[in-house]
């Protein structure tokens, strides 16, 4: 076979993979069989089914960011896992940038840090949420609104403001799961540290907790640095 | 004239261009690997490998991995075809020759038809589907019973966007407005009351880590349009239903394949080295059925699991936002894989054929006759 239709061949052979471009759609059927159900904590964007909404108009906007996300990173590594007592690394949680356990063993306590652009919902909304998914029991409007209406904001040394909320109330069993979180307002996004575990052992973290989100808040933006 | 005499036939079949090609390939290799310190190793891979060229300098278009390698394929057989003169003293040599081009074909048959993918399940979870690490899918699906979904879906980075999808079966049409390869979700402060939406932000250096987002139309049976956006890290989808009171969802998710059998986790055990969280061995019992009856299997760092064409390696483990322990295995479909073996095979064969031939060669000369 002369050379010239070797190369002719090779090259239609080379090219042809490359030229599927699916676009037709796919159709089958799945299986998915979920395990027993259990206690879900969802994040700030998580949500179950939603019934269909209209939405505002979207604009492509860059989000300015007041501090980066990368010495912010370094930050909370500093303090959760540098400064004593030391918590230890643990396989990032979904949408988290970092997550730590206060044990080398597995207690199944973790805290997750999340940041969301603007308010990332809005505490009270997002505290309201985590009350609901929270309850074991079944919690009045009355009492989750008395609750939100008196979380406190306050201001960091470095200026930066922020809410502690301690769920630990909400639970009555020792072993149910709870929560005690931070919420740090970082200029044009929002901060969520988020400690999940057991009711007796978040009873005893607590006041390390508080001690270590305190000393989070005191990251100095970028105003400030300049 | 001859078809061998034409100049650009002349290029291909030159030695010279092989070790040209070859030094260029060197030359990728070094460059892709310092790009990949600054722009991880997914963008790199993009920009050297698998592109026929790329930008160098912002400013210079060269060929890339791809391109150089195609013409590698080419030049080596249109010159082995020329310059290999068959005898039997050199069947070796025709071996090792044929066993390196059979390296380029599996390389690319790989290429071309290796799907990679994954599952990460919860202990007590069983899945019949594979998703993509990377591709995103917009699926509208129906609950046939409690574990069973019939799904109709589309490849959403391949939709054009402002042209109308059509899910016949559920007698819908979607046209995507905007799509957000890595997006951010947000509220619109003026109206505490309305939903999330998103700002477009750049795509992330590993594609895994990207949360796209889709702004959609959605028609239904009554041609009513309702506005929908979807975010994908959101998990559940969102319910429509019709006059007959039929429910659907709608979803963006990572794109997923059937597999040809069904897998459940039972048990995910793992063990760190003593004093670090570095892990020491993970491992996964799994039942498989592939339509004949279930059997266990233990899928550990180096035992994967193989069926039909598929193997199915430990990958790593995790949580899940409810802070449940997962299991993630990387699936592999590769109808090509023995290709490799075949052409390693050759090449070895040829090796062991060309010395024993030079060994009775140089007997055959030496013993007086």
């Amino acid at each position: 076979m002369p050379i010239g239709i070797h190369f002719f061949l090779c090259v239609l052979v080379f090219l042809i993979g490359g030229c599927f471009d699916q676009k037709e759609p796919r159709e089958y059927r799945e299986f998915s069989k979920p395990p027993e159900a259990g206690i879900h904590l969802q994040s700030a964007s998580d949500g179950a089914h939603h019934e269909i909404f209209d939405l505002p108009k979207v604009a492509r906007v860059e989000p300015a960011v007041a501090v980066s996300s990368d010495k912010l990173k370094l930050h909370i590594d500093d303090v959760w896992s540098k400064q004593s007592p030391v918590w230890y690394k643990a396989p990032l949680a979904q949408m988290s940038i970092s997550t730590f356990k206060p044990t080398m063993e597995d207690t199944g306590v973790r805290v997750t840090f999340t940041v969301l652009s603007g308010s990332g919902g809005g505490t009270k909304e997002n505290v309201t949420r985590w009350i609901r998914q929270l309850s074991h029991l079944v919690v009045s409007e009355a009492r989750i609104a008395s609750f939100v209406s008196e979380l406190e904001t306050r201001t960091s040394s470095s200026g930066l403001s922020f809410t502690l909320v301690d769920l630990t109330s909400f639970g009555s069993r020792e072993s149910e799961t709870s929560m005690l979180a931070c919420v740090i307002y970082l200029g044009d996004q929002t901060l969520f540290i988020k400690l999940s575990g057991a009711l007796s052992e978040l009873k005893d973290l607590k006041d390390i907790f508080i001690a270590k989100a305190n000393a989070t808040a005191e990251i100095k933006t970028q105003d400030e640095n300049q | 004239m001859k078809i061998s005499n034409l100049s650009f036939v002349r290029f291909f079949v030159s030695l010279k261009l092989t070790v040209v090609c070859l030094a260029w390939l060197f030359v990728i290799t070094f460059l892709g690997t310092l790009d990949q310190v600054q722009n991880g190793l997914y963008a790199s891979q993009q920009k050297y490998f698998t592109s026929f060229f790329f930008k160098a300098g912002g400013f210079i278009w060269l060929p890339g991995a791809k391109l150089t390698m195609m013409i590698l394929f080419v030049n080596l057989l249109a010159a082995s075809k020329r310059l290999f003169q068959w005898r039997w003293a050199k069947s070796g040599i025709f071996m090792i020759h044929a066993g390196l081009l059979a390296f380029f074909v599996a390389a690319y048959t790989t290429y071309v038809s290796a799907v990679e993918s994954q599952i990460t399940m919860v202990e007590g979870e069983s899945t019949n589907t594979v998703q993509s690490v990377t591709e995103w899918e917009l699926a509208i699906w129906r609950a046939d019973s409690e574990n069973w979904r019939s799904v109709t879906a589309y490849d959403i980075s391949r939709a054009d966007i402002g042209k109308r999808l059509e899910f016949s079966k559920w007698k819908l049409f979607v046209t995507v407005e905007e799509y957000l390869t890595n997006s951010m979700p947000m509220v619109n402060e003026q109206d505490k009351a309305s939903e999330l939406f998103f700002h477009a932000i750049p795509p992330a250096k590993n594609p895994e880590e990207n949360q796209p987002a889709a702004i959609l139309s959605v028609k239904d049976a009554n041609n009513k349009t309702h506005r929908v956006s979807l975010f994908g890290p959101d998990s559940g989808g969102i319910k429509l239903s019709d006059n007959n009171e039929q429910t659907f969802f709608i979803e963006l998710r990572r794109s997923r394949r059937l597999l040809p059998f069904t897998l459940a986790l039972e048990d995910f055990r793992h063990e760190f080295h003593p004093k670090t969280s570095i892990a020491k061995s993970f491992e996964s019992d799994v039942v498989i059925d592939e339509g004949h009856g279930a059997r266990p299997v233990t899928i550990s760092m180096n035992k994967p699991l193989r069926a039909a064409d598929f193997t199915v390696y430990q990958a790593s483990y995790g949580e899940d936002r409810s802070g449940r322990e997962t299991s993630t295995f990387a699936v592999v479909k590769n109808p090509t894989r023995l290709m490799p073996y075949i052409a390693s095979i050759l090449t070895t064969a040829g090796l062991f054929l060309h010395v024993l031939i030079l060994t009775a060669n140089r007997r055959f000369r030496g013993s007086p006759t």
